[in-house]
């Protein structure tokens, strides 16, 4: 007798709350869209930018290309300590954004070539700015393509004629990146110290300041 | 003849349940329509422009649709998704997304159809607050509470597309029908708490009070039916994760998301949001709404304490708006201190005369709208 009560007390104590997560679990699933494997894939390639603070590019050009390094963080400008991107291009042209477009570290205004090099630098925080923002609305989308010798997919903002990032299909880290009317540059994630340490060298910063963004 | 009978009693008692609550009614439309003049002014004049984009002033309440309204529109909408590094929706929890989007089958779009629903959802809060506060601090404090509720400053918030409505129809439908023994039902209320904001969680501890209080009393079953509705809004909340582990892969997508919006927890989380409020206050004053009433809630809160309120309401309630300083910030305090009930009992008793009442309904009115109207400067 005392074990059916015991028996009736753990059902109901135990039974309603299970029953409650249950049904919980239960009316999210029948109320809300499940992503797409193709906004899956996408979200995924952008959780591996997100991992990265640094890109190094290569443009892909018939008349001459420029290699590129990206490097982001936390900054010192203006005398604030601002999130941004600095590119060093090849040619030793100094870019950088911090979240008010795209400035000449020289002073003067960047050229239209200029700003398109910037972009192909493939700045990864930039990037998944662009195409995150989208992909909530559901119109960013990956495609399976082929890039850089090897199957890929390709990750798109929009219509076709968009930005598109193609990333690796094993681990989704990106491998070059399209531009609709700019071209295309070869994309290679990270970079070693020595590398980042000559972009803040060339930029004139001695030493990381404050946290520097994952 | 018995027929008759039947419907004269019906007819009877609906006339008396409206005499009682008509007041509650009132005030919750006379409040409702001052925030939505303030709205449709914002729509009218484009002013103040604040944060706000073309496309919010072009509807006429499009205020009420914005901020954290776009967000649950977007989950209604899409479903949830993770974005890594960036603000995304599963830092909110799916309810009140979920009723919207049953509201917006009605052929309403979604924008508009969050308001309705948050409206009414505000309208049935307080009535339940009504109910709830004559059993714990007797029905002339409780009217003069459920009246200050409806006028309240930040419940602008409750006729925006925000789940605070619901959350305080649940808090209040949950304690009262603890206090009721009504403990299934309590279950119930409980868990839609959880499933609407996380803070629902913390109902367990008045419930689990208020079943301590009933134990010796209680036979087994009613034992086992309250212990049911002690875990049940815990057991909600954790459906949440649950679900996204299966949707998005990932269980730990609400913690990540709710980082990317800068409300992850810090040891030293509270000294920071006194440190850095501090230092807000003088850069914007703004940031002096959210400290002003954080401490407005915690001293009502004191004088509830001096009422015959449960002492876990004011626990819960001074967790409210206590646990988000964590994150090394007020932002947001004066709405999430908005469901601390007993507040509004402690201020319902410090005004006692009837000219006292009257007039501050009346500035409680006009901060109502002048909150409405500064929507685009500060977020809720």
């Amino acid at each position: 007798m005392r074990a059916l009560g015991r028996f009736r007390f753990v059902a109901t104590a135990a039974g309603i709350p299970l029953c409650i997560a249950a049904l919980g679990v239960g009316l999210d699933a029948a109320a809300f869209d499940r992503p797409s494997a193709s906004v899956s894939l996408a979200a995924g390639a952008l959780r591996e930018l997100a991992g990265l603070h640094a890109m190094r590019g290569s443009e892909i050009s018939a008349r001459r290309s420029v290699s590129s390094i990206c490097v982001q963080g936390d900054f010192r400008h203006d005398g604030r300590i601002t999130g941004g991107a600095l590119v060093l291009l090849g040619d030793g042209t100094r870019l950088y954004d911090f979240g008010h477009g795209v400035r000449n570290y020289d002073g003067r205004l960047p050229t239209p070539v200029q700003r398109r090099r910037f972009q192909l630098a493939g700045c990864p925080l930039l990037l998944g700015d662009r195409l995150g923002s989208r992909l909530m609305k559901g119109v960013t989308a990956a495609t399976a393509t082929r890039a850089d010798g090897g199957w890929a997919y390709g990750v798109r903002v929009g219509r076709s004629s968009a930005l598109e990032l193609f990333v690796t299909r094993r681990t989704l880290r990106p491998l070059a990146l399209r531009l609709p009317g700019a071209g295309w540059s070869d994309l290679e994630p990270g970079a070693d110290r020595v590398a980042i340490a000559e972009v803040r060298r060339a930029f004139g910063l001695a030493r990381p300041e404050g946290r520097r963004r994952a | 003849m018995l027929e008759h009978a039947v419907e004269t009693v019906d007819r009877d008692a609906l006339a008396a349940a409206w005499a009682e609550r008509r007041t509650i009614v009132g005030a919750w439309a006379l409040s409702r329509l001052l925030v939505v003049a303030g709205a449709l002014a914002l729509h009218w004049t484009h002013a103040p422009h604040g944060y706000f984009g073309p496309s919010i002033f072009h509807r006429p309440l499009g205020a009420l649709e914005a901020w954290d309204g776009i967000w649950y529109r977007l989950i209604a909408d899409h479903g949830y998704l993770l974005v890594a590094g960036r603000q995304s929706d599963p830092a909110f929890f799916p309810l009140y997304p979920l009723l919207l989007k049953v509201a917006a089958a009605t052929g309403l779009p979604l924008g508009v159809a969050g308001i309705v629903l948050s409206n009414l959802l505000f309208l049935a809060a307080l009535l339940v607050f009504d109910v709830f506060g004559r059993d714990v601090v007797g029905p002339s404090v409780a009217r003069r509470a459920t009246i200050l509720l409806a006028v309240f400053p930040t419940s602008y918030v409750c006729s925006m597309v925000y789940p605070e409505s619901l959350l305080l129809l649940a808090f209040a439908a949950a304690g009262w029908l603890a206090l009721r023994r009504r403990w299934v039902a309590c279950a119930v209320a409980a868990a839609l708490a959880a499933l609407a904001r996380p803070e629902g969680a913390l109902l367990v501890l008045p419930i689990a009070a208020a079943a301590a209080a009933r134990w010796r009393d209680a036979d087994v079953d009613e034992r086992a039916r309250a212990t049911a509705a002690v875990l049940a809004a815990p057991a909600a909340a954790m459906s949440f994760p649950l679900y996204l582990g299966w949707a998005l892969h990932d269980p730990l997508a609400w913690t990540q998301a709710q980082h990317a919006w800068g409300r992850s927890f810090r040891a030293n989380g509270v000294f920071l949001a006194l440190t850095r409020g501090a230092h807000e206050l003088g850069r914007q004053a703004w940031a002096g709404r959210d400290i002003g009433f954080c401490l407005l809630t915690l001293a009502l809160l004191a004088v509830a304490w001096r009422l015959a309120v449960p002492r876990m309401w004011i626990a819960l309630c001074a967790l409210l708006v206590i646990v988000p300083l964590t994150s090394g910030s007020f932002e947001s305090d004066a709405r999430f201190g908005l469901v601390a009930l007993p507040a509004y009992w402690g201020l319902a008793s410090l005004v006692r005369g009837r000219r006292a009442f009257a007039a501050l309904v009346g500035v409680s009115s006009a901060l109502l709208l002048a909150a409405t109207l500064t929507l685009p400067l500060v977020f809720p």
